[in-house]
């Protein structure tokens, strides 16, 4: 008997596929069915139906064979599948073809793994809430009323409710964990330069990161095997090898800071019953600090807004993309084609980022956040001279109503308030939902150290099944 | 102190973006109000001591690909993508007036 979308996990999927149980075609042929009959949640910007379906009868053929042979996962839609439109939930790129793969998907298909579609998000990954997305918010399959979270609303969603059996998503301040906190399934974000960013549509360069957002932690670990390793073509991609040591007792620090005041005492509480799971499993678990990471928030905002306004100064209406009909002159193309192309969350971060990089004010703003950024690091450093990881909340919040915070964007910005610290340190986190506040999923956050995700992994496994609330998707 | 609405104006010209009077409006107050927490980091950097701030960055890694020739795409795929084209150039609006 096959598996209900919603439950399939990758070691059932190879198991069956192997004793002739099921084809890989019968399977992605139920994902297809599964995503058309939710097309209401707006999880998926394109739907490759063709190229699924000739992808799976490959596998079943033998001409795929790999660890992910048959795997039906959702790509977000910032990162480039060869041959299919990539958007960047923009109108600037409506209509524009990828012409290459990013490395981090050619790894997958390589690994025989299938792709269903693009998934929705915030524009140029921009965004906590999917909510500024050209082709409208990506609704959360728990309760289609409420955000999914961003900006890989998409692929969270996608994952959570059985339309994919995985995904993979993008996280510069908390893309992949948030959604994956919001939507109730496990999100992890790798070190930095542990994968490609070649193909990967650029937002903030210094803190962009591709990951995996999947229902399992093994899942998680197997795309994340597939995903990972040192690429020529991404001059930041790291060439030392991923640290994975024994199973042992570790020391894991609950973050002070991320547990003070202002947070829902249910999701303080959900978090220290992850701690005690932990310390059931025979860790130590001790109290840690970071004074600067009450900094975090503004320091990324400077830094990714600062980055995006000099990445997105390439989409000019000349070489790619969107361009404005009604122009005579240069330059009056130039600012149409941007006005009509952009939405207004990612105007509004290059006109903070160009702000904060003009004369007069680089010092005080993109210098400042530069010396806090260092600050940032050093503090994570001496932490991990204590602990192995550190446990805080993914989010201050569960998932919010769509258009809450929409007309307030410092508030938005809020909810990122747990996570940027960890791209500003280029370290992994992982998000696994650990309870839930009147249905809705509540996210914990486990922090390593540089190339220690297996660890990460390793940690929430050994918990995840005692701390994982049941959750119940809306009715179809 | 926080931005200005004249500096809202003269940063959309520096980002090429061309705003409406609303979005003029709605922009200078929203980015006001985030400048001003974004001004809190000011006072918390001064406060740093020297060992928090190393002189050189103990995380940046950058490792060069070799220099050699490698076969990408033909200009024709690159050319598809752009609005306008004429022969092997993009073709723009006129540049000067």
């Amino acid at each position: 008997m096959a598996d209900h979308p919603t439950t399939g996990d990758i070691p059932t999927l190879r198991a069956q596929r192997e004793s002739g149980a099921q084809t890989a075609r019968a399977v992605v042929d139920r994902y297809l069915e599964r995503l058309q009959a939710r097309r209401d949640l707006n999880s998926y910007v394109l739907v490759a139906e063709d190229d699924a379906r000739t992808a799976a009868e490959d596998v079943d053929a033998g001409n795929r064979p790999g660890p992910l042979a048959g795997v039906p996962l959702a790509i977000k839609d910032n990162i480039l599948v060869e041959g299919q439109p990539c958007t960047c939930g923009s109108r600037m790129l409506d209509g524009w073809v990828a012409p290459y793969d990013a490395t981090a998907v050619a790894r997958l298909r390589a690994a025989g793994a299938v792709f269903l579609g693009k998934t929705n998000c915030d524009e140029f990954g921009m965004g906590s809430s999917n909510e500024n997305s050209y082709f409208g918010p990506a609704k959360n399959p728990i309760d289609p009323s409420r955000v999914t979270g961003g900006s890989s609303g998409g692929s969270a969603a996608a994952v959570a409710d059985g339309q994919a059996m995985a995904a993979i998503g993008s996280d510069t301040g908390g893309s992949i964990r948030l959604p994956a906190s919001y939507c109730g399934v496990i999100g992890l974000k790798p070190t930095y330069g542990a994968v490609s960013r070649w193909g990967l549509v650029a937002f903030a360069s210094s803190l962009d990161q591709i990951g995996v957002l999947a229902r399992t932690v093994d899942d998680a670990r197997s795309v994340f095997h597939v995903i990972r390793g040192h690429d020529p073509r991404d001059a930041t991609s790291r060439t030392d090898p991923p640290i994975h040591e024994e199973t042992r007792p570790r020391r894991i620090g609950l973050l002070r800071e991320y547990l003070e005041e202002g947070l829902d005492p249910d999701i303080r509480a959900a978090v220290l019953k992850v701690a005690d799971a932990l310390k059931e499993q025979g860790h130590d678990i001790v109290d840690a600090s970071l004074p600067s990471a009450r900094y975090a928030l503004q320091t990324y905002y400077i830094i990714c807004c600062a980055e995006a306004s000099s990445n997105l100064a390439r989409y000019d209406g000349v070489k790619y993309g969107y361009r404005t009909g009604n122009a005579a002159e240069l330059i009056d193309m130039f600012e149409q084609t941007r006005d009509q192309g952009f939405g207004d969350e990612v105007k509004r971060r290059i006109l903070l980022g160009s702000y904060v990089l003009s004369a007069g004010y680089f010092d005080q703003y993109y210098g400042t956040a530069q010396r806090m950024r260092q600050a940032i690091i050093s503090d994570y450093t001496r932490a991990f001279v204590e602990v192995d990881c550190l446990l805080t909340p993914t989010a201050p919040n569960c998932a919010f109503p769509i258009g809450e915070k929409l007309d307030d964007p410092l508030t938005m910005y809020l909810v990122d308030v747990y996570t940027t610290s960890v791209n500003l340190a280029g370290l992994p986190g992982l998000s696994f939902p650990c309870g839930a506040i009147g249905g809705l999923p509540i996210g914990a956050q486990l922090i390593g150290r540089p190339m220690e995700e297996d660890l990460l992994l390793d940690l929430a496994g050994q918990v995840y099944e005692s701390v994982r609330p049941t959750i119940t998707l809306a009715s179809e | 102190m926080s931005i200005t609405h004249d500096e809202v104006i003269h940063t959309a010209t520096l980002a090429r973006l061309r705003l409406t009077d609303a979005e003029l409006d709605r922009f200078s107050r929203e980015l006001a109000r985030i400048t001003e927490y974004m001004d809190q980091l000011k006072e918390a950097v001064e406060q740093l001591g020297d060992d928090d701030v190393p002189a050189v960055r103990t995380d940046s890694r950058m490792t060069l690909r070799p220099d050699h020739i490698e076969q990408w795409f033909d200009s024709s795929v690159v050319l598809r993508a752009a609005p306008d084209t004429k022969g092997h150039l993009f073709r723009v609006p006129k540049v000067i007036g």
